[in-house]
């Protein structure tokens, strides 16, 4: 998702609306008119920063969160949320906020209840060393971490999981999966269908109706079941991310032909517009009207649907988690963190399980506000029409 | 601007979602104030003195899986033994408290000199709910009906011989029975406990050799006669309800027929949370198989319901503590570790089931060891089942009052020092300094490890044991998959490499026979293994060998412990003294210890939650709360849920 952002992060010197307002000059860029349209949209706006921020996080994965993915601590299983502290046990205030090392024992009722050894705080620091832990998709390693505290307590801002793993780190982590396997199955997906649905509408005939048949057959087939029987067929030996990818290609190919079905109709229609029929009165070969003329026209809806289509995968993948199917443990997930959260007794007594759901709708929520404003920003009717 | 408001609302109520969940994640402690339901034991076999109760009332209970078939002669699953084995009698029952055998229709059963002729003296007086009277002619009617070979019955199997050897029933008079077995055979009076069906209703259609669809789910009440306490009344798809049989044949202290109930309805609901949901709102009276992990949730305080439902009646609202829930001790379905140990090769494409290098260590005692020295026992315990259950080391479940378990076997504690140490003898250590262990090609340690994904605790477990594994250094690849697919390598392909499994077992260890002789279907580390001394064998065993001297894998015969279990299996069913069978099990207990074919975790308490309007509530370790249903009767009084279940016919 950065990637788009990214090619238009410098808006232009000129003054908003200079084309519009016909102020002799360089003329605008569409990509720069859809980013003045784009930054008008508020909510498209804080989604942005919102995934950028996310992004940002899990590519610093190993830094930004204070434990390892893996880092198991049995004695610390289900810990609550939130030992921080400011005031200690004699009721002083202090500035910098510490943790007490606590531990549990089960009451007749089986419940844990928790108690904090107060004797010893352990204030948080800044950049502390700790577990060495991987970042960049495990391409460097860091024993640093933006914060934390000294060993033997331990931080648990969201709580633990039954093994007493950090739940922040792990979403942090769980980005990993999470947040690139939409990137990753949209981009395939479109490939696909973007060079399905362009033979198809641009030829048409007898290969269209073929195509067409074939993407009608993969949509009829119910998704879920597919994906469940596809998965099965990945043998047994995978790493988690050979599993991944798996995943991420099971998913893509269970949505390209939808792509493929709307990218057709885009460039039926387009085909026959007034500058596409100008374009070849003019004596342009196909191959030139097709990718000078017609895809780009179809570009702009291919960003939106890609925007859009991403938060589906993220749910796909959630949803295969939950049912125990998909990237396994101890490699996090937000679905497979999910899946722990999963019955009555997880969510009444050690609700802090549910937090990477908070994850999933955050990230939905902010692809799909940040969709929306991209499908008005690129909308060609109102490209340099829009209101001041 | 509407937009505009929209959009502030949106963000508001993201924020206001976030605020809630807040709150939600941050509160520890609920439900203050309420009452929490008691929590029992079980009883003494001493203290079983039923009283004399009062007629009447239903009992509810929940399933998950619908009734495929009421026929006890061609269905053994749960779907079907849950009710019918409250409709049909055997010959003989286990005592709930120590697993012997008791008399149920038969009085008394007597082998002769030899072991092999048994002669079973039956209840007088004793008649089908028809009115009709028992006799031998419906045992020996049930055995021929078992042994009918166009009837698909799973007992058939049991009580044949490996040549199709049967059983030969003769009636001495009309309540004696003469059985003259082909083997000697400890565990008679425990295989005769099996149901006895009427004849006079059901041998027109066994010959008409309609028997596999008979006592199906839709036949009517009036072709099933029964011996039991209650009997089949109605199924509608939704609910099975059983009721009282007024011919059942025992009588209280003060001489009333037994049983007090008048009904027993069991309502089929879809999963397991939903029928934790019908007992906790009152619906059902009682909660069978409670996990450890929910124990939490059934005993958590209740608020008395009061004037807040206008819906409810005052008779309905449950109250907080009507139940009590009961801890019976280990269950009898443990999770292990089992590694395949098949030596054979895929017959299609000629290769291994299991790669040669990874086959030499799972086939290595030591390293069976080791991996059981990585069971963190207590924290499965306390992490998976909130420390509601008990660990395990060898092939007997941890109940303490077992007849036939050892409690002198080898164990391997939680140790991974030891374990690092018995891997290195075997050559697996780290070699290049990188954590991880490497064989003496320096190749890395790895397998694959699976369980099912249906079962969460099971997975737990598998997912700890990976952990410890790759603590020590050995790369496990950890992926859970559908029980049907794990089934299909288990049992056909065979192409695995470690799974974590359990398999339900009794106090009876001969009934175990299919998993532990290394003959049998379910001895899951190398089924169905050719006799040693079959000459097929021995044959390819030399021609390989002439031509792949340097193959170090050749099909070869079941090691010695598994010859030695296989005896003690054949030794130990057919000795009928009690003292020499104990001391033969042992043997195989020992063995099994310290072989680790199975590496045993833990075995989850069994847990059941039961109204406390019920009178005569005895429980049993070995026999649930349910044991002893004829005596059962609702308590005058405590009628709450009573009316509740009255209400919704």
């Amino acid at each position: 998702m950065t990637q788009i952002p990214q090619n238009v992060v410098e808006p232009p010197a000129e003054e908003p609306g200079a084309l519009a307002r016909g102020v002799p000059g360089r003329p605008l860029s569409p990509l720069s008119i859809a980013w003045r349209n784009l930054r008008k949209h508020r909510l498209a706006m804080v989604a942005l920063v919102v995934l950028i921020i996310m992004y940002l996080a899990m590519l610093c994965d190993g830094f930004v969160a204070p434990y390892p993915y893996n880092a198991w601590d049995r004695q610390q299983a289900y810990h609550p949320a939130w030992n921080l502290h400011v005031v200690d046990a004699e009721g002083r205030f202090h500035l910098r906020p510490f943790v007490y090392v606590s531990h549990y024992e089960f009451d007749p009722y089986r419940n844990r209840i928790w108690r904090e050894d107060t004797s010893r705080a352990y204030p948080l620091k800044l950049l502390v060393r700790g577990q060495t832990g991987t970042m960049l998709f495990g391409l460097l390693k860091t024993g640093v971490h933006l914060y934390g505290v000294q060993a033997p307590a331990r931080l648990y801002l969201l709580g633990a999981d039954w093994q007493g793993r950090d739940i922040l780190s792990r979403i942090i982590f769980g980005g990993r999966v999470s947040l690139t396997i939409g990137i990753v199955g949209t981009a395939i997906a479109m490939i696909i269908g973007m060079i399905v649905g362009g033979i198809s509408g641009y030829v048409g005939g007898a290969g269209d109706t073929v195509l067409q048949r074939i993407c009608e057959l993969i949509m009829l087939i119910p998704g879920f079941y597919t994906l469940m029987i596809l998965y099965n067929t990945l043998p047994a030996s995978l790493t988690s991310m050979q599993v991944y990818f798996g995943v991420v290609v099971i998913l893509a190919f269970i949505s390209w032909a939808s792509l493929a079905r709307v990218i057709r109709g885009m460039v039926l229609s387009v085909k026959s517009s007034d500058f596409v029929m100008a374009a070849r009165a003019g004596g342009s070969s196909p191959w030139r009207v097709v990718t000078r003329h017609v895809l780009p026209s179809t570009f702009s809806y291919a960003i939106v649907a890609a925007s859009l289509q991403i938060p589906a995968y993220i749910l796909g993948e959630a949803g295969l988690s939950v049912i125990g199917m998909g990237v396994q443990e101890p490699a996090p997930t937000w679905g497979n963190m999910l899946q722990q959260a999963k019955s009555v007794t997880e969510m009444t007594f050690h609700p802090w399980l549910l937090w990477p759901g908070v994850a999933i709708f955050l990230t939905v929520m902010a692809f799909n506000f940040l969709g929306d404003g991209l499908r008005d920003a690129l909308d060609p009717r109102t490209v340099g029409l829009k209101k001041e | 601007m509407p937009k505009a408001i929209t959009r502030a609302l949106t963000v508001l109520s993201i924020v206001a979602v976030l605020v809630i969940l807040w709150v939600i994640l941050r509160s520890q402690t609920f439900g203050a104030g309420g009452v929490r339901p008691e929590v029992a034991g079980t009883v003494p076999a001493a203290d079983y003195k039923p009283i004399v109760g009062t007629y009447g009332g239903r009992f509810v209970r929940a399933t998950v899986s619908p009734p495929k078939s009421f026929n006890p002669v061609t269905s053994a699953e749960t779907s079907t033994t849950e009710y019918t084995g409250y409709m049909y009698l055997g010959l003989t029952k286990t005592n709930p408290w120590t697993a012997e055998v008791q008399p149920e229709l038969a009085l008394s059963w007597t082998p002769d000199e030899s072991g092999l002729v048994w002669t079973v003296k039956l209840r007088p007086g004793v008649v089908w709910s028809d009115g009709v009277p028992f006799t031998a002619d419906d045992v020996l009617f049930t055995y021929d009906t078992t042994y009918n070979p166009k009837v698909s019955s799973s007992m058939r199997g049991i009580i044949s011989g490996p040549k199709g050897e049967r059983w030969k029933l003769e009636k001495v008079d009309d309540l004696t029975v003469r059985f003259t077995l082909f083997d000697r055979n400890a565990i008679f009076p425990l295989l005769i406990a099996d149901s006895i069906i009427p004849k006079h209703t059901l041998e027109a259609v066994v010959k008409a050799g309609r028997f596999n669809e008979a006592l199906g789910t839709s036949s009517s009440p009036d072709e099933m006669p029964v011996t039991g306490p209650f009997m089949f009344d109605n199924y509608d798809g939704s609910r099975v309800i059983l009721k009282r049989n007024p011919h059942f044949y025992r009588l209280d202290a003060a001489g009333n027929r037994l049983p007090y109930l008048d009904e027993i309805v069991t309502i089929i609901v879809p999963d397991i949370d939903v029928q934790t949901l019908k007992f906790t709102s009152g619906e059902t009276d009682i909660l069978e198989s409670v996990s450890g992990k929910d124990y939490p949730n059934i005993v958590r305080p209740r608020e008395e319901r009061t004037k807040k439902r206008p819906m409810q009646t005052a008779a309905s609202r449950p109250t907080g503590s009507d139940f009590t829930v009961y801890r019976l001790g280990p269950s009898f379905g443990e999770s292990f570790l089992v590694l395949n140990q098949n030596t054979g090769t895929n017959p299609k494409t000629h290769q291994p089931y299991v790669d040669p290098r990874k086959l030499a260590w799972f086939r290595d005692v030591r390293f069976r060891q080791a991996m059981s020295y990585l069971m963190d026992r207590k924290f499965m315990a306390d992490g998976i089942y909130n420390g509601l259950s008990y660990p395990q080391y060898g092939p007997m479940s941890a109940h303490p009052d077992l007849p036939l378990a050892e409690a002198n076997t080898v164990r391997f504690e939680y140790n991974l020092a030891k374990a690092r140490a018995l891997l290195a003898e075997m050559g697996l250590q780290d070699r290049n300094g990188d954590g991880w262990l490497e064989d003496a090609n320096g190749l890395p340690v790895e397998f694959n490890l699976t369980t099912n994904v249906e079962n969460e605790p099971r997975a737990k477990v598998a997912a700890t044991m990976a952990q410890d594994m790759q603590k020590v250094g050995i790369h496990v690849n950890f992926r859970a998959m559908s029980f049907n697919t794990l089934i299909t390598k288990l049992d056909y392909t065979y192409d695995w490499e470690a799974c974590v499994m359990s398999l339900t077992g009794g106090p009876e260890p001969a009934w175990g026979a299919d998993v532990w002789k290394s003959s049998g279907r379910l001895h899951m580390w190398f089924p169905r293994q050719p006799k040693p001394s079959t000459k097929w064998e021995v044959k390819k065993d030399k021609f390989f060998r002439l031509f792949h001297l340097w193959y170090p894998l050749q099909k070869k015969p079941s090691t010695k412990w598994e010859a030695e279990i296989d005896e003690c299996f054949d030794k130990g069913i057919a000795e009928l003294d009690p003292v020499k069978r104990k001391a033969i099990y042992a043997r195989w207990q020992e063995i099994i210890a310290e072989q680790q074919p199975f590496i045993y975790t833990v075995t989850p308490e069994n847990l059941m939650a039961l109204r406390n309007r019920f009178g005569n509530v005895f429980p049993a370790p070995l026999g649930g709360v349910l044991h002893n249903i004829e005596e059962i009767y609702v308590k005058q009084g405590g009628s709450a849920s009573q009316a509740a279940a009255q209400g919704q016919r």
